[in-house]
């Protein structure tokens, strides 16, 4: 969070401020948003510029909520989200990159995962249009084969001496952020929706703050500020996301954020009051007392897990765009759990029609609100993005998807 | 031929509906009501992969996309003009149930073989590569780890120990040099009548099995199936086997859901108990064959198992152990 209130208050030249504005990080819509939420302070309480200029305004003061202040919007164009995938074309698809893999010694992989990603994006669908995954699987193959070098040298190099297994953690350390960046670009760069390209910027030193610092800040406060860590992260990867030349924007304020976390400490709050009150000294802790126990912080990790895609779905933006996320913790939670029994009773052949309903409620949760339709973006002009950041985030095992 | 769907111009996502037609000399154009937009020819555009049923792409140089879901009409065009004939293959493969099942049935037997034959020979190999220095420290750990939380000192009289202790000297004295082996006394405490092999050859045997066993033949029985997992390295091969079996569970079945690396739980279990099964038989052979060269009735084992309680019954596929009648059968008991 950013305070102005020295720049808000020399309000008699506009255009230097907004120049200011627009180097100190503020969105670059360059509209009535920017100049409604200037003179209130923080850059959080922007509102869409597609909002009335009444609605931007009231909700700025902090008069009304976000929900509220949408929901006197005059009706726009929604579009719901689906995923029209069908268990039995996925399983097909699947069995058969499983066996090519298998059979070619791991180098399929590579295709494999590129088949099944695009095969996944082509059947995510909104206002009529598919998604489309365009990565290249010798690009893939070859950031796969560099990344899997790099673990064996990396470990090897652990056998040795235990300095040298220090020297190559920190070096994991400081190259996790790095990764982050560039698995992100190269996720996004690939993704395109009808004839433009989704783009990610490279923002390396925000991302070292958002991975590194940040998180030791949580672990230091004990996790109070860990709410406001996930925050920090999530507009990280929502704020440097652009559709062609269009940015996104979070507008979640840290509030909001404590919120949900207070929320999903409940259950665990009740749970460990119960367990103290219940389980005393030294008999021995029954199974069911900790399978209680247990379930309490499971639902806790729904309720944390849902309101938080929702709430950042809510609060972003990407010009005129708006989006409304209805994930609710029992839906997640059953479908999940009936999807682990299916595996196991099946033993593993339904993973995939698991995948393809799991993909369809995601999806039938998300809608986007488009007052201006989609019609009116524009593609971004931009080098290629390599591979291996991607594949190397894998290897190491940091995928950070927002879940698109 | 004349295929319909979406043409976005270069760069923009404004979608309008149009046909794309191709001619007969490999020609093709794009049309938005009736007027043409672009024009190319068929092998210089670059036409996505077809994937189940999902819409397609054609990027027609330019920058210009034309979309369309009528697959068959645009391979058929693509399969006239000799192009993309990889591709077709694989889709065709893609969508076909006998070639899925062909496909299950090579992934269920490398799946199979991984997990039988696979993993524990490379556990073996390593573990008979692995210097004694490791062996060593992980069973003393092992040791240390059980004295704190389990074992207390030996309450035998010290005579008993000694003769034993004799008796078994001169079964390790006759092992291969590299095999190394200890006896060790311990009161089993929760363990009960039991005796363990550790990684680092350190047998222990507890108080309770001594005052169970009828005559010394009946321990040197036990001692015999205890040295089999010393000299066929069971301990190590057991830890080898059990974390390499995981990791390769939790890569193959990570798709990020909290409730999916649960699930791994149950077949690791299942496979564990197995590998575990397959030692215990392995170690019953070497006792059978060590008690028959020594001229002992190989029907000792089969006794002290019988006294042993809690051997059998319970779910003989989660079990560690093989069934007590197989067992005393191989050992000819009953």
């Amino acid at each position: 969070m950013r305070f102005v209130r020295s720049e808000a208050g020399n309000r008699s030249n506009r255009t230097s401020l907004r120049a200011r504005a627009a180097s100190a990080g503020w969105p670059r819509h360059g509209s009535t948003a920017y100049f409604v939420c200037a003179p209130y302070g923080a850059r959080d309480c922007c509102a869409p510029k597609s909002w009335p200029v009444h609605a931007q305004f009231w909700y700025s003061l902090g008069a009304v909520s976000f929900e509220a202040a949408r929901a006197d919007l005059p009706a726009v164009e929604t579009h719901r989200f689906e995923f029209t995938g069908r268990g039995a074309e996925y399983f097909r698809i699947w069995i058969v990159n499983l066996g090519l893999t298998v059979v070619t010694l791991g180098i399929y992989s590579a295709w494999a995962k590129v088949r099944t990603l695009r095969w996944m994006y082509r059947h995510t669908r909104v206002g009529g249009a598919a998604f489309d995954y365009t990565a290249d699987p010798w690009k893939i193959l070859r950031g796969r084969l560099i990344a899997v070098g790099l673990l064996v040298v990396s470990s090897m190099a652990g056998e040795l001496t235990p300095i040298l297994a220090g020297v190559v953690a920190l070096a994991l350390f400081a190259a996790g952020p790095w990764l982050i960046v560039l698995s992100r670009a190269f996720r996004l760069h690939h993704t395109v929706y009808r004839n433009v390209r989704f783009g990610f910027a490279r923002e390396f030193g925000q991302a070292a703050k958002a991975y590194a610092i940040y998180p030791l800040l949580a672990l230091i406060s004990l996790g109070l500020l860990l709410p406001r860590v996930r925050l920090a992260q999530f507009r990280f990867m929502v704020d440097n996301a652009r559709y062609g030349t269009t940015p996104f924007h979070l507008l979640a304020r840290p509030l909001e954020f404590y919120r949900v976390y207070l929320l999903g400490a409940l259950p665990i709050l009740v749970g460990l009051a119960a367990w103290a009150l219940l389980v005393s000294g030294d008999r021995p802790v029954a199974m069911p007392a900790l399978t209680a126990l247990g379930a309490c912080f499971v639902v806790s990790y729904y309720v944390v897990s849902t309101a938080t895609t929702n709430l950042v779905w809510r609060r972003t933006s990407a010009g005129e765009l708006s989006f409304e996320s209805t994930l609710t913790p029992l839906g997640l939670a059953l479908i999940q759990a009936t999807n682990t029994v299916a595996i196991i009773l099946s033993a593993g052949l339904l993973l995939p029609w698991t995948r393809v309903r799991t993909a369809r409620y995601r999806a039938s949760c998300l809608r986007v609100i488009a007052p201006g339709g989609l019609d009116g973006f524009v593609a971004a002009r931009e080098a290629a993005v390599s591979a291996l950041g991607e594949e190397m985030g894998e290897a190491f095992d940091v995928d950070f998807d927002v879940g698109f | 031929m004349r295929l319909r769907g979406d043409y976005y111009a270069p760069g923009s996502s404004r979608r309008t509906a149009a046909e794309l037609e191709i001619f007969r000399d490999g020609s093709v154009t794009v049309a938005v009501r009736g007027e043409r937009v672009s024009t190319a020819r068929l092998s210089e555009l670059r036409i996505t992969d077809r994937i189940g049923e999902t819409a397609r792409t054609v990027q027609l140089g330019d920058g210009g996309v034309f979309e369309t879901t009528d697959n068959d009409a645009l391979d058929a065009a693509l399969a006239e003009q000799g192009i993309g004939r990889a591709p077709r293959l694989l889709h065709r493969i893609e969508s076909r149930w006998p070639i899925a099942l062909g496909f299950l049935a090579i992934v269920g037997f490398a799946a199979w073989w991984t997990v039988a034959h696979g993993v524990p020979r490379l556990a073996e190999r390593a573990a008979f590569s692995l210097p004694p220095s490791v062996h060593r420290s992980l069973g003393t750990r092992t040791l240390q780890m059980l004295d704190r939380t389990v074992f207390a000192p030996s309450a035998l009289p010290s005579a008993t120990r000694e003769r034993l202790a004799a008796r078994f000297a001169t079964m390790v004295r006759e092992l291969e040099p590299e095999d190394e082996a200890h006896v060790q006394f311990r009161q089993g405490k929760r363990t009960g009548p039991n005796a363990f092999a550790l990684p680092s050859g350190d047998v222990i045997v507890t108080d309770e099995l001594v005052e169970l066993a009828e005559d010394d033949d009946e321990l040197v029985a036990v001692l015999a199936h205890e040295l089999g997992h010393v000299v066929h390295r069971h301990g190590l091969r057991h830890a080898l086997q059990n974390s390499t079996l995981a990791l390769l569970l939790l890569t193959l079945s990570a798709d990020g859901t909290a409730i999916s690396s649960l699930a791994v739980g149950l077949p690791t279990l299942l496979v564990e108990a197995r590998y575990s099964r397959d030692f215990e038989r392995e170690a019953d052979r070497y006792a059978l064959s060590y008690l028959s060269a020594q001229g002992i009735d190989p029907a000792h084992f089969a006794r002290m198992l019988s006294r042993i309680p809690g051997g059998s019954g319970g779910l003989t596929f989660l079990s560690t152990h093989p069934s007590t009648d197989e067992r005393a059968a191989l050992f000819g008991g009953r």
